[in-house]
């Protein structure tokens, strides 16, 4: 896992959610700890995008789970 | 007018004079005006510097730290306004108290629709932001704040250039006439923005002087300003059950598109009157609409002239955009709450214009120093490219 990919991802879904970036470790869960819906997790998604010029699937959005899997998705597309 | 009578039991105004009614109403009788250098976007290019800004607006402390993210400044005016103002009634929305939310705006959110529009324009149409696309709809505002208050019952949007805000009143009037609403509240709000500066400024409306100069021959054009008011419109049946102190009664009012003809305020006073049952003796004092663009102030004082002008004693007339500055689509719901006030209070506001000057109509202007005097029916004028709206606002009597 891309060490500065994974710093990048911890910053754009703290500012979106909120939350101090310590609360986001690599396997917390988005749903049941950091409580993120449909909503932000398409916002955290299309953030992903436009920050790398890259274009990701939605059918990817149901594996973003944890900063770990969202880190596999966006190397997946980077690559 | 209807044989159902509607009344007014809250206000609230949220404007440069400050955050709440009191500091909108207290500065408003001491003749202090909001003006001062913009600061919320670069004008080093514009030969209009100045406006009516509310300064130091700090969103977080009526709204809380968190999930502000995705709203903009103009859904968070309106948002803090109703928190500062309506946060005890909004406390008591159950099955007998269910009031609606119906928001009169000209721009609402224009900053909102420029920055999304933009972002696809430079980053490309794939990469605009899903969350910002719900704020570029003019009823965002609106809908915003009945999501966030729990306002289910109705949410509306009204959006006529400069007369929104009283054509949102009467539309609320309207609507509670008709049986549909026991109660509602009637908002408007206008957000200063370079976007909507900008295009004053390009079809020559800006003044470049320092202050806003209502019925002053020597003015060019207005300054802006921003602001949010607030209106609780109840049944005075619906009033009385909640045990709701009545501030003032919902007489007549008169709309009219004149396009460019002359006559379009005189008409909407016109019609206001006849919807009020009241002759132009009745009438103790006039919420102009004037804003420093001398042309449709001059228009303004000659229907006042036409129709008042028979009356034992010239009616005072105060102009207080010179301390508000025209909030376009806000202006007439801030003059109808500084209306409500000057009924209960008995109290005219100066319009602070300098001097009197020598208009068509030799109006009765009130300026240096409030009046105070009895005041039975209060007229407040709003007009501006071809809409004209009048509303007549009364002393509650039994």
């Amino acid at each position: 896992m891309n060490e500065k990919i994974k710093e990048n991802l911890r910053d754009i879904i703290a500012e979106i959610i909120e939350v101090e970036e310590e609360e986001i470790q690599d396997e917390v869960s988005f749903i049941e700890d950091l409580k993120i819906n449909s909503m932000l997790l398409l916002e955290i998604l299309a953030s992903i995008e436009r920050y790398y010029k890259i274009k990701i699937p939605e059918d990817e959005l149901p594996k973003l789970t944890t900063l770990k899997s969202t880190v596999e998705v966006t190397e997946k597309y980077l690559n | 007018m209807e044989n159902k009578r509607i009344v007014i039991t809250r206000t609230g105004a949220l404007s440069s004079l400050g955050m709440t009614k009191n500091d909108f109403w207290n500065n408003l009788k001491a003749g202090r005006s909001g003006v001062n250098q913009i600061s919320s976007f670069n004008t080093e290019d514009s030969l209009s510097r100045y406006a009516y800004e509310i300064k130091d607006f700090d969103a977080n402390q009526w709204l809380g730290k968190k999930g502000l993210r995705n709203i903009d400044r103009s859904t968070r005016l309106l948002l803090a306004a109703i928190t500062i103002e309506l946060t005890d009634i909004l406390s008591q929305i159950d099955e007998s108290f269910s009031p609606g939310l119906v928001v009169g705006t000209a721009f609402g959110s224009v900053k909102s629709i420029h920055d999304f529009f933009l972002s696809a324009l430079e980053d490309g149409v794939l990469y605009v932001k899903p969350m910002e696309f719900p704020n570029i709809v003019i009823n965002s505002p609106a809908s915003h704040a009945n999501i966030r208050f729990l306002i289910n019952h109705l949410s509306a949007t009204i959006s006529n250039g400069y007369t929104s805000s009283l054509e949102a009143i009467f539309y609320a009037y309207y609507n509670i006439v008709n049986d549909m609403s026991d109660a509602l509240i009637v908002g408007s709000l206008e957000e200063l923005c370079f976007e909507s500066f900008s295009g004053f400024q390009k079809i020559g409306l800006l003044s470049t002087e320092k202050n806003c100069t209502p019925f002053n021959p020597h003015s060019n054009g207005t300054l802006l300003g921003e602001g949010v008011s607030l209106l609780v419109l109840d049944s005075l049946e619906h009033a009385r059950s909640r045990n709701e102190e009545i501030l003032a009664e919902i007489k007549g009012f008169g709309s009219y598109f004149s396009g460019s003809d002359e006559n379009g305020v005189e008409e909407s006073i016109t019609l206001a009157l006849e919807n009020a049952c009241l002759q132009p003796d009745d009438i103790s004092c006039i919420y102009s609409g004037a804003n420093g663009i001398y042309e449709s102030d001059v228009k303004e004082a000659r229907a006042i002239k036409k129709i008042f002008g028979k009356c034992e004693t010239a009616i005072p007339v105060t102009a207080i955009k010179s301390m508000i500055g025209e909030c376009y689509g806000a202006s007439g719901g801030l003059l109808s709450v500084a209306a409500v006030n000057s009924i209960l209070e008995g109290i005219i506001p100066p319009s602070m214009t300098g001097s009197r000057y020598d208009l068509p109509g030799e109006l009765n202007i009130v300026d240096q120093e409030f009046i105070k005097t009895d005041i039975e029916h209060v007229l407040v004028n709003s007009y501006g490219c071809g809409n004209n709206a009048s509303l007549i606002l009364s002393k509650w009597k039994e």
